[in-house]
């Protein structure tokens, strides 16, 4: 009951704070809408699709070998995607590392191998994807032809091969505009920023001795925490949902099918950026040292994770790509990129652990050292 | 009854002893003052009475229970008037009121009918919707004590709550603390304003570098003093004098000197006055006015520790 009303209390101060609710809502929306303008020619578009070039060896005469170039080659162009054989695997994959090729593609007895420069960017999933696409229905021909032998000719009436780089287009579009790839970064970094409304909630209490006041009640210290920590996350899930909506209802931006899976991501954000605010306001004796370094740290480590611009486009490899996992936001981002536009799930549970564990962190150090300033 | 019992309270910070060895007893109904200089010891005193601190020796009681065994009990019957305005600028007065009373545990339609009679108590309202933001010295003053009685405690602890406003409000805190006391609550009231003190209590301690130095009514601090004069000399100019050579005369107890200002406490059994004239005029002051004061509770704390009382502020 008294957590309820220190909760209704926070969200009710933290509505009423107009500036950052401005910050936290309309300043992503607005950037997302300039960036998303201004920076669309680095992205992918959704009528003018990108050309690739690849190179494909094949390692002797498969049955998938046999069907790749049966069945994808004359087709793949329709995706935008130009193969030309290169029988020299080494050659192919220097190419590939010196940037001269998109992509290598190496069919093998049972499986195809795919070798891009970076092997987290867009290209790279898209081919991931259709290579993908393409060996499951290679692999549904082969169990046909094994059982139902007979079937195998209404199958090859209806043209797989059409409905094949269909779905290969398709894929291809779902790389993500400008407006797409910014509403996602923008909600990630403004995310970022309710560290500081986390870390003010204390502040105040501390600058305005209501923190006196609440201390010679019967509230407990773990209730204040608590109660803090819950108030700032369901304002910033407010926020979120706000930005979330208009973004999609005016800027049409993409979020892909699985929306839990990205609001589970969201939320382990918050989670995690509302314990750092509150672990850093009592971990600092200066408040303006820790507001100076939250202000500092948040666009490095949003940079690092592409939230300003896209670092795999740029091509810029290397040891800021590596780098650039140290930062939370690489991972946030990468994990709703990856679920939204390849339904890949790989990086989910790290992201999570991640997001977690740095919260634990801080709610520990929060408890700590708040202990000690009722006694003082 | 015993509202508040300490017995040999010691709080120290560091090398300082800011509560030094502190017994004081104060019974239901009382308003009970606690008066001394800035730096004295009494807003510490208050912290451990409410269990911010915890002393380093001696022991408490409120209401007859240790507050270390009881402390819901103790935290819900004493209300503290913080010396500093603790409210939030961004909630309104109605707000401020209900949610600390809240934290109480008080709920529903008696937190409303609370917050009413403590916003009505302290005349704010009218301004019930406002933001503290908007409001007056005196006023934010005001919404400090409604935030520290709208749970109805039985011991209200006021720190200093008169500092830096203006008359008017000042006599309007003065009058509720009367009324508080008159509808029951037993009121610690402290404060470094003699004539506050003088007005509102009925029992006082005087307190100085951690210690209690007297205790007892008006009365009875001024009658320790009843052989005490005090002279008020002012001089033109800068006052040029040996302190010592003053204290030498047979008589003299005190000799505080302020700028143009002397004051004297004498015995009144001895004649010295002629005798410090003497010494003043040959010292080359020349002196405008010579005044004799019945001895207040400022002469009390003079002839104790030989400083004025607020020595710290002018
Ligand atoms: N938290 C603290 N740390 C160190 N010294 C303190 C602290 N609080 C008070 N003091 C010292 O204790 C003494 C008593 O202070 P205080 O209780 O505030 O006096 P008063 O309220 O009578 O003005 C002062 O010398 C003050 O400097
Ligand atoms: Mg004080």
């Amino acid at each position: 009951m008294k957590i309820v009303r220190l909760i209704v209390k926070e969200v009710k101060q933290q509505f009423r704070d107009t500036g950052g609710l401005v910050l936290m809502t309309l300043f992503p929306l607005v950037l997302t809408l300039v960036l998303g303008f201004a920076l669309s020619g680095l992205y992918a578009d959704d009528g003018d699709l990108e050309d690739l070039s690849c190179l494909y060896a094949k390692e002797g005469d498969s049955l998938l070998a046999q069907a790749f170039e049966r069945d994808f080659l004359p087709v793949s162009h329709e995706a935008h995607v130009f193969l030309a054989e290169e029988p020299d695997i080494d050659k192919a994959k220097a190419l590939v590392e010196s940037g001269e090729t998109h992509g290598f593609i190496l069919v093998g007895e049972n499986r195809i191998t795919i070798f891009t420069r970076d092997s987290s960017g867009y290209n790279a999933s898209f081919l991931q994807t259709i290579m993908k696409s393409f060996t499951q229905t290679f692999d549904v021909m082969t169990t046909v032809a094994q059982t139902h032998p007979e079937a195998l000719q209404t199958m090859a009436n209806t043209d797989t091969s059409q409905s094949f780089t269909r779905q290969v287009s398709l894929n291809r579009s779902k790389s993500p505009r400008a407006m797409d790839y910014y509403a996602i970064t923008m909600l990630t970094l403004i995310i970022m920023y309710s560290s500081l409304a986390a870390m003010s909630t204390v502040v105040e209490d501390k600058r305005h001795r209501t923190l006196y006041r609440i201390f010679i009640t019967p509230v407990k210290n773990h209730e204040l925490l608590i109660s803090k920590g819950i108030g700032v996350i369901i304002t910033t899930l407010c926020q979120v949902i706000f930005v979330f909506i208009i973004g999609k209802l005016f800027l049409g931006a993409n979020w892909g099918e699985d929306l839990f899976s990205v609001f589970l991501v969201i939320l382990a954000e918050i989670v995690m950026m509302v314990s750092v605010g509150i672990g850093f306001a009592y971990l600092f004796k200066s408040h303006e040292n820790a507001y100076a370094l939250i202000q500092t740290l948040i666009p490095i480590l949003v940079f690092l994770g592409g939230g300003y611009v896209n670092l795999d486009i740029f091509g810029v490899g290397g040891i800021l790509s590596t780098m650039a996992y140290i930062s939370p936001i690489k991972w946030i981002n990468k994990t709703i990129l990856s679920i939204v536009y390849a339904n890949d799930y790989s990086s989910l549970g790290t992201t999570i652990i991640i997001c977690f564990s740095i919260a634990v962190i801080f709610i520990s150090i929060s408890a700590i050292f708040s202990k000690k300033e009722v006694k003082v | 009854m015993i509202a508040l019992e300490l017995n040999g309270l010691v709080k120290r910070f560091g090398s300082i002893v800011a509560v030094d060895n502190v017994d004081l007893s104060v019974r239901e109904g009382e308003i009970f003052g606690l008066l001394g200089p800035n730096g004295a010891g009494k807003s510490t005193t208050i912290n451990v009475i409410c269990g911010l601190l915890s002393p380093n020796s001696g022991s408490l009681r409120i209401f007859g229970k240790d507050p270390l065994k009881h402390e819901h009990f103790a935290k819900t019957q004493i209300g503290i008037v913080p010396q500093d305005i603790a409210v939030y600028n961004d909630l309104t007065a109605y707000e401020n009121i209900s949610f600390f009373a809240g934290l109480y545990g008080i709920k529903g339609k008696e937190l409303h009918k609370n917050t009413l009679e403590a916003l009505e108590f302290v005349g704010l309202t009218d301004y019930q919707k406002r933001f503290p933001k908007s409001f007056s010295g005196g006023m934010k003053r005001r919404l400090n004590i409604a935030c520290a009685i709208a749970h109805k405690p039985k011991l209200i602890i006021m720190d200093e709550p008169t500092v830096g406003i203006d008359p008017q409000s000042r006599n309007h805190i003065l009058q509720s603390v009367k009324e508080l006391n008159r509808r029951g609550s037993t009121i610690i009231y402290t404060s470094h304003y003699m004539e506050e003190v003088e007005e509102v209590c009925s029992r006082i301690a005087i307190m100085d570098h951690g210690k209690v130095i007297a205790e007892g009514t008006s009365k009875e601090l001024k009658a320790m003093v009843s052989d005490t004069d005090t002279l008020c000399i002012t001089v033109e100019n800068g006052l040029k004098v040996d302190e010592k050579a003053l204290l030498d005369i047979p008589g003299v107890k005190n000799v505080n000197i302020h700028e143009n200002e002397l004051r004297i406490s004498t015995s009144r059994d001895v004649v010295s006055f002629p005798k410090i004239i003497n010494t003043l005029m040959t010292s080359d002051n020349t002196i405008r006015n010579i005044e004799s004061r019945t001895p207040d509770l400022e002469t009390v704390f003079l002839s104790l520790t030989g400083r004025k009382l607020r020595d710290q502020e002018a």
